[in-house]
Order: structure tokens, then C-alpha cells, then sequence
């Protein structure tokens, strides 16, 4: 036989954008590199995160390519292919322990801590074999592991706002438990071996569509994935969802309707039966999810707002009581934005400038309707729910600022145009994670930001609505007329 | 010819259900060592499935297949060496070259036959340096013969194989398949609509329709078995009724008759015919017309 082709050199010759991927989470241990440059000083909990990071960065890379591949026929019947795959896992942790030893050992920050270094290292080895094994099974086993890397800053992100201070002494004590690290450790890595080994993971992944990173730019292939993810979940679940029958035909009434009548409507007409058609939830389950998930969410996080008020030193107060609103634009802006684009397609050159107008009104229209409802939650919130005590703390429901209502009109106009940039026919995903980076992007600039800021904000996104329609208009008539 | 009489593919009550579809029902059959079997039957009769399920790619719903001795679902690397498998669609990884994807089947294939890859190369004429995903669908299937058979399988399951190559490879093909055959211990599965191919080269007719096993039995007896009568009145006009032992299908007009028979007996049916007034021709059906008895009925 001769020399065993290495699948991740394939890879990385032919697949640079997994590459690419894969230095999204590696990124995330560059702080650690700076960090561990100021000694002792340095944060440990950012370090021990980085560490993670880099584990979490080398298990995608690895696992997504071994999928992409397994994904095909081809390979289920080579012999010791899965073996190989195994291989380079245990070559990549290997790697990543000795790594994790080593800094253990040297890193003055390690060195600090009451922990005696064979404890302390295999601690650390525990902890980076854990999130190794946890990311091939969760690579393996999600059908959108593909956006993993890029959801990733918000996880390190969070964690870091929410753990970032924690003590050395509280680490140490954590890190101290070198047989529970071992023995979990042990646990989830023969987990993922197991499952690697068995030709069912290999079974299902030839059965399961899969979008390849290197296809996330491409709106025909993803509009075939799904497709195909669509047929197979039907195949797979032949049962119905509850109300799907009589939303469909309320669907098809209004598709009809619509289909029948945009010749003789005029424009405002169409931009209104548009608005109409996409207000009818396609997936009643959503619908309901949204419906409860929202005033759930203002709840919660309303009472959170007045718990991280009460700390000694509270993160970014006032900004939990604008989640409620962003979840809901994530969903509705992103498929309005989508289910409006044909509004320019179906008139006349002139008239796209106009259709492009309306369709972003609309929009904006449905987004400050969703906040206007959040907003009347949170006002029925707060005058009915009642004082809680949690332990020796009393929390009281706390309103959002009131700058929020104003994030639609900022935040809007940059999601419009990554879409008219975009053209994502069929998906609005990618719409979605653009939608929330901007959201985060605005959100913090208008509720941290000196009063300079905040107009600056403003201004960048009343500079963006004038700009909008007319990108629109180039990308409709260069992209779907010529 | 191997004497070894124990099946190197055994299905046993196979069902295999998507959903609410059934795309396999209640299938049990043995195919021996050695044996060339011509799977048939039309689009949508689980062929495919059926082949799917004999490499271990789909999980039953309900039965069991055995393949070289082994459940299908866990086959190991030593049974896996032994199959070769090409798929319909030709499953390929579409960013690989087309000598990364040779070189990385040959890699882990112990009995690689480079002779025999460097042969197909050229026959098909594909270029190593280009991309699978840029191949037209031919081309993707010429690669799919090559990375399937170039490690010459105990085993060969050929789904459609030559459903996108034109004339001349097609028939390129063919060659290679009787060269593979030739040594007798080899067995072969070829899932096909081409019949004037699948006479050429297998000795058992595996009929599926709508998921069940309607027929399985050697090419020669089908061939023997079926037989088309044709009947003229000797006096102008046929009678009302025409009834022949183990009669199939019938087609008539005002002045003869054509009909199909299962197993026929010759002298029984002259004398049937006379008994009818009727002059009789006697032929078996081509290899078309069985299938298509078969299937349809008709």
C-alpha cells in the first residue's frame, strides 16, 4: 500500500476558506499570547479561555474536513479511513496537551497559583481534552456546525463578561481537582472516540446534508442544502407539524393573491400585500416560540437588570433589557429584508428606486412595530410583577433605557445593505449573524456611548438609509435583469 | 467456478421505510460467489437502496443483510478492502483533483492495481490535475469506475455505472467488466436500465419493482422459459376465446393473435392451436420483452 494520503493536507491545499475558519477561534488565543507577555499580572481566566479557544479552533478544523469528506460515498468504503481520521485526532491532542504542559509550567501566571504543577497541568490537559472532544461531537452531530466558528465570539465574548473577573483563588481551587478533570476528560474522549470509530457516525454523516464552509458565500448551494435538508427531515419525519395544514393554505391564498395581482396594483399596493404576505408565519412553531420566548425574555432579563445593578461592580448596565428586542429583529428584519426583495423585480427600472424605498420601510415598519410591542410588555411588566428576594437580595423588575425603540432606525439600514451586497437568495442566515453584529454594534455605541458617540452612530446610520436604495437598485438591476 | 455455496451477500426480510414510503419491502435473497447479477427494474424500485444497504450505507427498518459473512452495518476493514462499490450519482469529493482522489483511494487499498488504474486513466482519459467538481457527469462516473475497481474487489456493486457515458467508453467499460469476470471468482452486482448491456455481461436477472424482489433466476432459464405464440386462423377469424397453459398476456386483432406463455410445453401447445384453428409460430422473447413482461405485465 502506499504512503496514507493525509486528509488535512488535502485540505489545507484545496480549502482555504476552512483555513480561514479555523483562525476565526484561533484568533481568540492571541490575547493570550499578549496576556501572558505582563507575567503575573496577567488575567489567568482570559488565558485559560485562549487555551480553550485554540482546542475548540483545532478540533473544527479537523473535524469539519473529515465531515466534508465523509459526507461523500466514496469514502464509507475505504478501508481504515476512519482509523486515519482517529490518528489525527490523537496527533492534534497530543500536540495540544504538551502545549498546555508547557505553559503550565513556564507561564509566571500558572506559576502563582497555590497549585502544585502536575495537578495544575493535568487539570489544564482535562479541561482542553473536554472542549476538544465536546467540539467533534458537536461538529459531527449538528447539521449547521459549519457556523460554529463564527458564533464563537459570542460565547468567548459572553464568558469573558460574565467570568472575566473571576479570582486566581477561585481558578485555583477550580483547577485543583486533577482527578475529576482526568476522569471527565477520559469520559468525553473515549465518547468521541467511540463515536468516530463507529461506521454509524460515517452512515449518518453520507445520510445527513451538510453545507461545507467553503459554500457559505454561495446562495445556489445553500439554497440546495437546505432543499435537501428540507426533504430529508420529511423523509426522516413523516409527522406533521401542529397548524401547518391551515397555515399553508392561508400561504397559498396569499402567494395566490399576490401572484394574481401585482400587474394591476401599484407600487404602495404591492409594498403592503408584501408586507402582508411575509406576516403570515410560514412555521407556525416559530411563531408560537417568538410569541412566548419574547415576554419570557423580558422577564427574566428585566429582573437581571436590576440583579447586575445591585453588584459591586456591575457589567454593562442597562444592556440586558435590549435582548428581548434584538431577537426579535434577528427573526423578523432578516426575512422581511429577504421576502421584500422582489418588490423592485417586479416593476419598471424607475420605479426600483421607489420599490427599494418601500421595501426598506416596511421593514422598518415591522421592526418598530416588534419593538412597540416589547416596549408595552415591559410597561405591563413593570407595573404588575411584584418584588422578588433571592436570598438577601431584593430584585425589582427593571425597564429597558429608553434609547431602544431608536435601535431599529440604525440598525436597519446596515443589515439592508450586506443583504443588497449579498443577494442571499433562500437564506436569510447569514442576514441574521450580519443583523446581530450590527445590533451589538449600535446597541453598545447608544447606550456606553458619550453623547459625540451616540450622534456619530446616528449619523452613520442616517448615512447608510441614503445610501441603501440606491446600492439595492445597482445589485437588483446588475444581479437579476441583465 | 467457486463450489463455496455460502452467499457472499445474504438479505433476509429486508424492509426499508422513509417516512411514510416504503422503498423496500420484505426482500430476502442470496447471491453466491462468483455469481454476475443484473439487478433491474424501474426508476423508484429501491435498486438503488437495496444496493445502499448491501455496503452498509443505510440502516434497515426492519431484516438483515449479510455481506461477505459480516452484518452489513459493521463491516470491517478487511470486508471493506474486498468491495467495491460505484455509485449512481458518482458520491465524489468535489474540491479534490482527480489524482488527489485516485491517489487517495490507492492509499488505502492493499491490493491497488496501479496497472490497471494507469489502463483506465488513459482509456477514460482523465486528467489528474483537474478538479471532480469541474467534471461533466460522465466523466465524474469514469472516475467513479476507476477508484472502484482499480483495487479489483472480491465484491463489485455497480450502481448505474454507465448511465452518463456515451457510446464508445460505454462499450470500453463493458470490456473491462468481462475482464474483470473473467477469472470466475469474481461477484458482481450491476444495477442498470441499459438491457442490451446487462445481457452482455451477467448469468442472473435480479427483476425489483416497487421495492419487492419479482424475480431472481439465471439468464438462460428466463430465457427458456418465456416464449411468444403466434396464431393466425387458418378459416378468417379467430375464436372468442384463446386460453394456452401458463398464458402471460394476450394481444389479438380480427385474424390473428399474439401470445405470451410462461414454461410452454411445444407439442401441447400445437395441439391447443389446432384445437383452435390456428396456425402457430413459436419464439422466445428477447431479453426486452421478458423485462418487460416482467414488470408490467404485458
Amino acid at each position: 500500500m502506499s504512503r496514507r494520503v493525509k486528509i488535512s493536507s488535502l485540505y489545507l491545499r484545496n480549502r482555504p476558506l476552512l483555513g480561514l475558519s479555523f483562525f476565526v477561534p484561533a484568533l481568540l488565543a492571541i490575547p493570550f499570547f499578549i496576556l501572558a507577555g505582563r507575567g503575573a499580572d496577567a488575567n489567568l481566566f482570559l488565558q485559560i479561555l485562549s487555551l480553550g479557544s485554540l482546542a475548540c479552533g483545532t478540533a473544527f478544523f479537523l473535524a469539519s474536513s473529515q465531515r466534508e469528506m465523509m459526507a461523500r460515498a466514496f469514502t464509507f468504503l475505504l478501508p481504515g479511513f476512519r482509523r486515519g481520521m482517529l490518528g489525527q485526532h490523537l496527533w492534534a491532542v497530543a500536540l495540544l496537551a504538551l502545549l498546555t504542559v508547557i505553559l503550565a509550567l513556564v507561564l509566571p501566571s500558572f506559576a502563582m497559583l497555590p497549585t502544585a504543577p502536575a495537578p495544575l497541568a493535568t487539570s489544564l490537559v482535562g479541561y482542553m481534552v473536554v472542549l476538544y472532544a465536546l467540539t467533534v461531537l458537536l461538529v459531527f452531530h449538528f447539521p449547521y456546525s459549519t457556523w460554529l466558528p463564527f458564533n464563537a465570539v459570542w460565547v468567548v465574548w459572553l464568558a469573558t463578561m460574565f467570568w472575566g473577573k473571576t479570582s486566581p483563588a477561585t481558578l485555583a481551587r477550580l483547577l485543583d481537582q486533577p482527578l475529576i478533570w482526568g476522569a471527565v476528560a477520559v469520559g468525553c474522549g473515549w465518547w468521541a472516540l467511540d463515536r468516530l470509530a463507529r461506521p454509524g457516525l460515517h452512515r449518518r454523516c453520507v445520510e445527513q446534508p451538510y453545507l461545507p464552509v467553503a459554500h457559505m458565500k454561495n446562495p445556489a448551494r445553500i439554497e440546495k442544502f437546505k432543499q435537501a435538508r428540507n426533504r430529508s427531515g420529511k423523509a426522516e419525519n413523516s409527522e406533521r407539524r401542529p397548524g401547518v395544514k391551515l397555515m399553508g393554505k392561508v400561504r397559498a391564498w396569499a402567494v395566490a393573491q399576490h401572484a394574481r395581482g401585482h400587474r394591476s396594483r401599484g407600487l404602495l399596493g404591492e409594498a403592503i400585500g408584501l408586507f402582508l404576505l411575509t406576516s403570515i408565519p410560514r412555521r407556525p412553531a416559530r411563531g408560537l416560540l417568538l410569541l412566548l420566548g419574547v415576554p419570557l425574555m423580558v422577564v427574566i432579563l428585566g429582573y437581571y437588570e436590576s440583579y447586575n445593578a445591585a453588584l459591586a461592580d456591575p457589567v454593562l448596565p442597562g444592556y440586558f433589557g435590549g435582548f428581548p428586542f434584538m431577537w426579535v429583529y434577528w427573526t423578523v428584519q432578516g426575512f422581511h429584508s429577504l421576502k421584500n426583495r422582489p418588490l423592485g423585480l417586479l416593476h419598471a427600472r424607475q420605479d426600483q428606486l421607489r420599490a427599494g424605498w418601500l421595501g426598506a420601510l416596511s421593514v422598518l415598519a415591522v421592526c418598530l412595530a416588534g419593538s412597540g410591542a416589547i416596549w408595552l410588555m415591559n410597561l405591563a411588566a413593570d407595573a404588575w410583577l411584584p418584588t422578588l428576594q433571592v436570598g438577601s437580595r431584593y430584585l425589582e423588575f427593571v425597564m429597558p433605557r429608553a434609547y431602544l425603540p431608536w435601535l431599529p432606525l440604525t440598525y436597519v439600514p446596515v443589515t439592508l445593505l450586506v443583504f443588497s451586497r449579498w443577494s442571499m437568495k433562500g437564506s436569510a442566515m447569514v442576514l441574521q449573524h450580519t443583523g446581530s453584529i450590527s445590533f451589538f454594534f449600535f446597541h453598545l455605541m447608544l447606550l456606553l456611548g458619550t453623547d459625540a458617540v451616540r450622534g456619530a452612530a446616528i449619523g452613520i446610520a442616517v448615512g447608510l438609509w441614503l445610501v441603501w436604495p440606491w446600492v439595492w437598485r445597482w445589485r437588483v438591476y446588475r444581479t437579476d435583469l441583465a | 467456478m467457486t463450489t463455496r455455496t455460502e452467499p457472499i451477500i445474504s438479505v433476509r426480510n429486508l424492509d426499508k421505510d422513509y417516512g411514510a414510503t416504503r422503498a423496500l419491502g420484505g426482500v430476502t435473497l442470496n447471491i453466491l460467489p462468483g455469481q454476475v447479477v443484473g439487478l433491474l427494474g424501474p426508476n423508484g424500485s429501491g435498486k438503488t437502496t437495496l444496493l445502499k444497504h448491501i455496503v452498509g450505507l443505510l440502516r434497515p427498518t426492519r431484516g438483515h443483510v449479510l455481506t461477505c459473512g459480516s452484518e452489513a452495518l459493521e463491516l470491517g476493514g478487511e470486508q471493506m478492502a474486498g468491495i467495491g462499490y460505484v455509485s449512481q450519482d458518482s458520491e465524489l469529493v468535489d474540491w479534490l483533483t482527480v489524482g488527489e482522489t485516485v491517489d487517495l483511494a490507492r492509499s488505502h487499498h492493499p491490493t491497488w492495481d496501479p496497472e490497471l488504474e494507469t489502463k483506465l486513466m488513459e482509456t477514460f482519459a482523465l486528467e489528474r490535475g483537474k478538479k471532480v467538481g469541474g467534471l461533466s457527469l460522465g466523466q465524474k462516473q469514469r472516475l467513479g469506475i476507476v477508484v472502484g475497481v482499480c483495487h479489483r474487489p472480491q465484491l463489485l456493486l455497480l450502481d448505474e455505472p454507465a448511465a452518463s457515458l456515451d457510446p464508445v467508453v460505454r462499450q470500453e467499460f463493458l470490456d473491462l467488466l468481462i475482464d474483470l469476470i473473467q477469472d470466475g471468482e469474481r461477484t458482481i452486482l450491476i444495477s442498470s436500465h441499459i438491457l442490451t448491456d446487462v445481457e452482455k455481461v451477467v448469468d442472473q436477472v435480479l427483476i425489483m419493482d416497487e421495492g419487492t424482489v419479482h424475480c431472481f433466476q439465471p439468464l438462460d432459464t428466463l430465457r427458456e422459459e418465456y416464449h411468444r405464440i403466434t396464431l393466425t386462423a387458418l378459416d378468417g377469424a379467430l375464436p372468442a376465446e384463446i386460453r394456452f397453459t401458463g398464458q402471460k398476456h394476450l394481444a389479438r386483432d380480427e385474424s390473428g393473435a399474439v401470445v405470451t406463455v410462461h414454461n410452454p410445453d411445444a407439442r401441447l401447445v400445437r395441439e391447443e392451436a389446432e384445437a383452435l384453428g390456428c396456425r402457430v409460430g413459436m419464439r422466445h422473447l428477447d431479453f426486452e420483452e421478458i423485462y418487460r413482461l416482467v414488470v408490467t405485465g404485458k
